[in-house]
């Protein structure tokens, strides 16, 4: 305590939790210091990083704020491993969980820090943009702005860019009101207060990022015509990948089952149904999971596939 | 101060830190796998008053820290000194 000025600082009332790593600090903190650590990565590393999502919507104001789960980096393409595994040096790691198959393909990697409240999402492509990876970030890159977070300067995409990536995410999720909402705000702020270079922009990294069409609703309100960029394949698996998103992985591993050739389709129908303890999904990759633990994880699994095909039925695809 | 003559205290130049007015979290970037350091109340006040005059030396800290919260240096040296020794040893502070 410091006498006099009659309280207490942390280190001192709960030093040991610092040491033993259960330091108590809130997500956005975590989230703040988070970007600093990725950007500093990328600086020591020489790899381009740009920090997205989260505090960098929220300060464009591109969504009301709210306390985001993780820190958001979008990572160049070509160097995404080895900034993977400068993240490991600095403590983070995988969390465990097997591969399961994604009508989109995977886009990011989940890291988590046993000591830290928040994931990092290490993004080597952002969903809805069909453009090649490289092309992608090239663009993002190339009109990027620097903002000061946790007091360290954090490369991010323009304000324009940055509205792409906020309505690509909001149109993701079709029963979602928030994201409804939010895609309502991108719109708000396009018609009402961007400058006409922030719309060029938006415009630009739609056309560039091969993002038009899955952001046709979005150019439609706002007045812009759009091409058509995406082919009629690529269509069908954004919009069962948008109806179904929120059931999990249940319709993917229904489209994987049935592009199987059928000798190999009990194998896959295995793997869709069945889960193994060292497999369920966890932070702590020496703790294996109970046996009750285990078998509430199943029967959950099983009960949200359910709902997930019963959605897919319905929706008559 | 004690044991430091009057040395210069400023933050680190790899530190990375968020705050508000009773909380600071701060991390040494250039260590890897530092672990965020809180700070709370009057050792947030260390803090804010040296982000906000630093680079100053540790005597003229002591002393705007004793006028701001109306007490004589000597109650309060001992243990910012306390403090300063620790986020001197965290890599957070310079000088």
């Amino acid at each position: 305590m410091i006498r006099g000025m009659r309280d207490r600082y942390r280190h001192d009332e709960e030093g040991d939790a610092v040491e033993g790593g259960r330091t108590r600090f809130s997500l956005t903190e975590a989230n703040e210091l988070a970007h600093a650590l990725l950007a500093r990565i990328g600086r020591d590393t020489g790899i381009r990083t740009l920090s997205i999502k989260g505090v960098v919507a929220d300060r464009y104001r591109l969504r009301r704020p709210r306390v985001a789960a993780d820190a958001d980096v979008i990572v160049d393409p070509a160097r995404f491993d080895e900034f993977c595994a400068a993240l490991s040096e600095h403590g983070w790691h995988l969390r465990v969980e097997r591969e399961v198959p994604s009508l989109l393909g995977p886009h990011s990697v989940t890291f988590i820090r046993d000591d830290w409240p928040n994931d990092i999402d290490a993004h080597v492509r952002f969903p809805g943009f069909f453009a090649d990876d490289q092309i992608v970030f090239d663009r993002l890159w190339r009109t990027r702005a620097e903002m000061r977070v946790a007091h360290v300067a954090v490369a991010v995409p323009s304000r324009g860019a940055s509205a792409v990536i906020a309505a690509l995410h909001a149109v993701r999720y079709s029963r979602s009101a928030r994201h409804a909402a939010e895609l309502q705000q991108v719109a708000r702020l396009l018609t009402d207060e961007f400058a006409e270079q922030d719309r060029v922009e938006f415009v630009d990294v739609a056309r560039v990022g091969r993002a038009q069409w899955v952001l046709r609703e979005l150019f439609e309100r706002i007045g812009e015509p759009y091409e058509v960029d995406v082919d009629a394949q690529r269509q069908k698996l954004w919009n069962t990948n948008r109806a179904t998103v929120e059931d999990g992985a249940a319709v993917s591993w229904l489209t994987q089952l049935r592009s199987t050739p059928w000798h190999r389709k009990p194998a896959v129908l295995g793997r869709a149904l069945w889960i193994s303890r060292a497999d369920i999904p966890r932070n702590d990759p020496n703790r294996l999971p109970t046996v009750r633990e285990a078998w509430a994880h199943r029967i959950l699994r099983w009960k949200r596939g359910a709902i997930a095909l019963r959605h897919y039925a319905r929706s008559g695809r | 101060m004690t044991g430091r003559g009057c040395a210069v205290v400023d933050i680190a130049e790899d530190v990375a830190w968020t705050s508000n007015e009773r909380r600071v979290v701060a991390m040494d970037l250039g260590s890897p796998g530092a672990t965020p350091y809180v700070l709370e109340a009057s050792a947030a006040a260390v803090w804010h008053e040296i982000a906000a005059a630093g680079p100053l030396p540790a005597d003229e800290l002591l002393s705007r820290l004793a006028e701001g919260f109306a007490v004589e240096t000597a109650q309060i040296r001992g243990d910012v000194e306390s403090l300063l020794t620790e986020l001197r040893a965290r890599r957070l502070l310079r000088g």
